[in-house]
């Protein structure tokens, strides 16, 4: 592996070939194309942007390791997803024990309302309303029902999210989060409802 | 008409919330359940719920364009330090057909330290991680594969904490060092061997103080291709997991033939093995998640000469067939379940270290003091010396500390008592006599009568020869208003002053393959019947670990009132006029519940009881009597309950001691002339030795007590 290949014009074969023998940049690389929707699922699965980075962080340290396990007969994006996705679910399992022991003040209501307020522990932060957007009445409506998703009990945030978002069928939800096809169909109907109660008192 | 539309406009059901989000969604199948014409066709008219479809679409469609935060520039760094130093990190897997990694996690975001991380990774289908403090507190780990798929993954790690399982996604013998392990052991010499089913309790005094949990044992002769073998049943009682193991030993030569295990609760496997020559053949069917797996267990038994045993649980049959002395010393193995190739033999070394006595919920017991070790793991178990019954285990291995088997039932199988009939008396407090009669237009009158009595005489040898009586203090009736129950009672009704009783005697018990019909006498109100009454047996005739044995009948009779006399009248109460006594309906639907019991003296709890039993044992009625006597009488009246001592008296006659017994009583009837149980208990004693005074003592007790259900049973046998 030479220094002087431009990394960004690499295939995705190359790449995963380069990160399998531990190359730093082509880690960079994979971060580059691929961090943006995977940061997307874990903080909107966990509801929080520490936690969602804890995950992030996890999932690229280990992903030199676990992509020699990646067999190529699918998008590298959707493995990925589906990585970050259920690492963030043991991470989310692992959160809701210890919040039962502790009362914890970063994911309390005041957290998940306000994003920024939730990462003292990360070390750098952009929160979800500040992307480049005219601030129109629509993409407030749509900032607000964001909040409203991250503030749902973790059982019905993450069958929506999974499902609407991820567009995972009900039965690969599943089998994701050991419940049946038919309590993922109405953990998601709970969800659209308390999300419809909101839009309306907004 | 415009009052017709209205209606059916009214009567309009809106679609579920359900069907409404499956319209919106417009992700409908062929499989889709919701009828999506009909809610359309709904939809044209329900202004809310065409509300409800457009707001899901509208938050369905803005949660695909929500954004995320930026990710981190300096997160990348982090990592790319971190792993530059060593740091590691398991993933799960990400493969769809892959099984879910969800229970007996651990922490899972983790640094390892990477020699630790190089045991546990292998090549392995399911990978785990720990994040600990330092890296310092993860002292080894270990892990094994079961080299199919899907990748399954089966191991253990040590803590410095204690032991605690990493993750074990079949069960296998890694199992037998974890903290709740049960060491299994088998059977040594065939003679020795005998059918039974003991009931018992494991305590965990070190790890949750007050948990109790019941097992049962029990041995059976069985045959399979004409060979008679001994199975070996054992279950934990009313556990959510519970699992039931079976084992089949050839019955002459205590070889392993054939194991099956089946466990329910949220995962559920079913194990089936065969033993063929040095090999274990069979399969591992397991559901997790919904998914059906099958594991083939194909293994070669080591050659090593020993025994093998298998499965948790079986210290019972082991030392059953073991004949114990003083140099007592043995070596067996444990056979696992085969599906990984480690797990296959645990060699277990067993020695007689100690002769001792036991107190056991106070009673003394001879035993033996037996050390066992597998590796590092070391128990000691206390063998009761009489038949082999372990009845106390210490181990030493993390919260297995302090284990306490205590056996809460004696072997069962031995027959009642010369084959007569047990006497079983109705519990009242578990027993239920109800009745429900029409009034007025559809309106329904309950109640209750809360005063039972009865006797359930049950003859194993010869069902049909059973009995039962039972008698209802019908001033007790109870329909939840006092003042129609004074009504009731009156003679407008029962005339409860006239008959105050309501006695049922059975005729003819006839045992179905599902119910028993009860045929019978039903006096009421001065008037007796036969009536013929279907019950259903719903629990029983079985022990129960508190020392009782218990059975369970409940059915259903209807009865006509007027049939009996019960005519209903206005002399107490005027508002029941004749207009309103028609409408009272003469058919009574009547619902019973009953339940009966009997002590089980080896192992029912009584302090006075078993005083009495054990000084009678060690120095005579005529001592213990002429102690009694010497007591002052608030002592007497204090100490010896008459309960206890009839109680007493009945265990004396059980075991043989009839005269001891029949002093015993004529002396508690010296101190309670009145006692009709007393004179019962008596004349049951009696019926050996004088059969007139047996008659006699039964008739007073029935004199004394017209509701002595147990001198009215035996009193109606003696007669025939």
């Amino acid at each position: 592996m030479s220094a002087d290949i431009d990394t960004s014009s690499m295939s995705d074969a190359r790449i995963i070939a380069a990160v399998r023998s531990g190359d730093g940049r082509a880690l960079g690389v994979l971060y580059e194309r691929f961090a943006r929707p995977m940061l997307r699922v874990a903080y909107q699965l966990t509801g929080s942007v520490a936690d969602a980075e804890d995950v992030m962080h996890d999932v690229f340290l280990g992903l030199p390791d676990a992509l020699r396990r990646y067999e190529e007969r699918g998008q590298l994006a959707a493995w990925l997803q589906r990585l970050t996705t259920r690492t963030a679910l043991n991470a989310l399992r692992t959160t809701a024990r210890r919040r039962e022991r502790t009362i914890d003040g970063e994911r309390g209501a005041a957290g998940a309302m306000d994003p920024n307020g939730a990462t003292s522990t990360a070390s750098v932060t952009t929160a979800p309303a500040m992307t480049t957007r005219d601030a129109s009445a629509v993409v407030a409506a749509s900032i607000d029902l964001h909040q409203a998703l991250l503030s749902l009990p973790d059982s019905l945030r993450t069958v929506f999210v999974l499902r609407e978002i991820e567009q995972y069928s009900h039965a690969e939800i599943a089998q994701m989060l050991d419940i049946s096809v038919s309590a993922s169909e109405i953990r998601l109907c709970r969800a659209f409802k308390r999300l419809r109660a909101t839009s309306r008192s907004g | 008409m415009e009052h017709v539309m209205r209606f059916l406009r009214l009567s309009v059901t809106h679609p579920s919330e359900l069907a409404l989000m499956r319209f919106a969604s417009n992700h409908t199948g062929a499989d889709d359940p919701t009828n999506r014409a009909g809610v359309a066709r709904h939809l044209v008219r329900c202004e809310s719920c065409r509300e409800v479809v457009q707001a899901t679409r509208a938050i369905a469609q803005s949660a695909r364009a929500f954004d995320g935060p930026e990710p981190p520039r300096a997160l990348l760094e982090r990592v790319i330090a971190e792993r530059s130093a060593g740091a590691r990190v398991l993933l799960p897997s990400a493969h769809t057909n892959d099984f879910p990694r969800t229970n007996h996690t651990r922490r899972m975001r983790a640094i390892v330290a990477a020699a630790v991380t190089a045991l546990v990774v292998g090549g392995i289908g399911y990978q785990r991680a720990i994040r600990a403090p330092n890296a310092a507190v993860v002292v080894a780990a270990r892990g094994d594969t079961i080299d199919s798929a899907p990748p399954t993954f089966a191991g253990h790690a040590a803590h410095r904490e204690g032991f605690f399982t990493v993750s074990s996604l079949l069960p296998t013998a890694a199992y037998a060092q974890s903290p709740s392990a049960r060491t299994a052991v088998i059977a040594l010499d065939p003679r020795r061997l005998r059918a039974g089913r003991w009931t018992y309790e494991l305590q965990l005094p070190g790890r949750d103080s007050g948990l109790r949990e019941q097992a049962v044992v029990e041995i059976a002769p069985a045959t399979q291709g004409g060979r008679r073998q001994w199975g070996v049943y054992d279950a934990w009682l009313g556990h959510p997991d519970d699992m039931v193991d079976s084992v089949f030993y050839d019955a002459e030569s205590l070889q392993l033939a054939r194991r099956a295990a089946r466990r329910v609760g949220p995962s559920q496997y079913t194990i089936s093995q065969r033993f063929v020559g040095d090999s274990i053949v069979g399969v591992i069917q397991a559901t997790r998640y919904r998914a059906p797996t099958a594991q083939p267990i194909r293994r070669v038994l080591p050659r090593q000469g020993r025994r093998y045993g298998a499965g948790d649980g079986f210290l019972h049959v082991f030392f059953l067939g073991a004949q114990l002395d003083a140099n007592w010393h043995a070596q067996v193995a444990l056979v696992g379940w085969g599906a990984v190739p480690s797990d296959l033999v645990y060699p277990v070394d067993l020695r007689v270290t100690g002769d001792t006595t036991l107190t056991i919920t106070g009673l003394k017991t001879p035993a033996w003091t037996v050390a066992m070790s597998s590796g590092v793991n070391a128990k000691t178990v206390w063998i009761r010396k009489r038949d082999g019954v372990p009845l106390r285990i210490v181990g030493n291995a993390g919260a297995e500390r302090g284990w306490i088997i205590a056996l809460v039932q004696e072997r069962t199988d031995k027959p009642a008592s010369d084959g007569a009939p047990r006497a079983y008396r109705l519990d009242a407090s578990h027993s239920d006599v109800g009745f429900a009669v029409g009034f007025m237009h559809g309106m329904q009158v309950r109640g209750r009568f809360d005063e039972l009595r009865g006797t359930l005489l049950l003859d194993a040898a010869h069902p049909d020869r059973s009995s039962v009586s039972m008698v209802v203090g019908v001033k007790s009736i109870n329909t939840g208003s006092s003042f129609r129950d004074q009504h009731l009672r009156s003679k407008d009704f029962f005339d409860v002053a006239t008959f105050p009783r309501m006695t049922f005697i059975s005729q003819r018990i006839q045992f179905g393959r599902r119910d028993t019909v009860l045929t019978g006498d039903l006096s009421m109100h001065g008037v007796t019947r036969e009536v013929r009454l279907p019950v259903h047996l719903r629990y029983g005739p079985e022990s129960i670990p508190q020392g009782h044995s218990t059975v369970g009948f409940s059915g259903t009779l209807r009865i006509a009132r007027k049939d009996f006399g019960i005519l209903g009248g206005s002399t107490f109460n005027s508002w029941f006029d004749d207009i309103r006594s028609a409408t009272l309906a003469d058919s009574v639907d009547v619902t019973l519940d009953l339940g009966f019991w009997d002590a089980d003296f080896a192992v029912e709890r009584d302090a006075v009881r078993e005083a009495i039993v054990a000084r009678v044992r060690e120095r005579g009625i005529d001592a213990v009597l002429s102690q009694m006597r010497a007591m002052p009488a608030d002592a007497q009246e204090r100490e010896l309950p008459e309960w206890s001592t009839n109680q007493a008296a009945r265990q004396l006659l059980q075991d043989g001691r009839r005269d001891d017994a029949i002093r015993l009583l004529t002396f508690t009837i010296e101190r309670f002339p009145s006692s009709a149980a007393a004179h019962a208990y008596l004349g049951h004693a009696l019926e050996t030795v004088d059969q007139n005074r047996a008659r006699a003592e039964y008739d007073r007790a029935i004199a004394l007590d017209p509701a002595e259900t147990f001198a009215l049973e035996w009193r109606r046998r003696l007669g025939r």
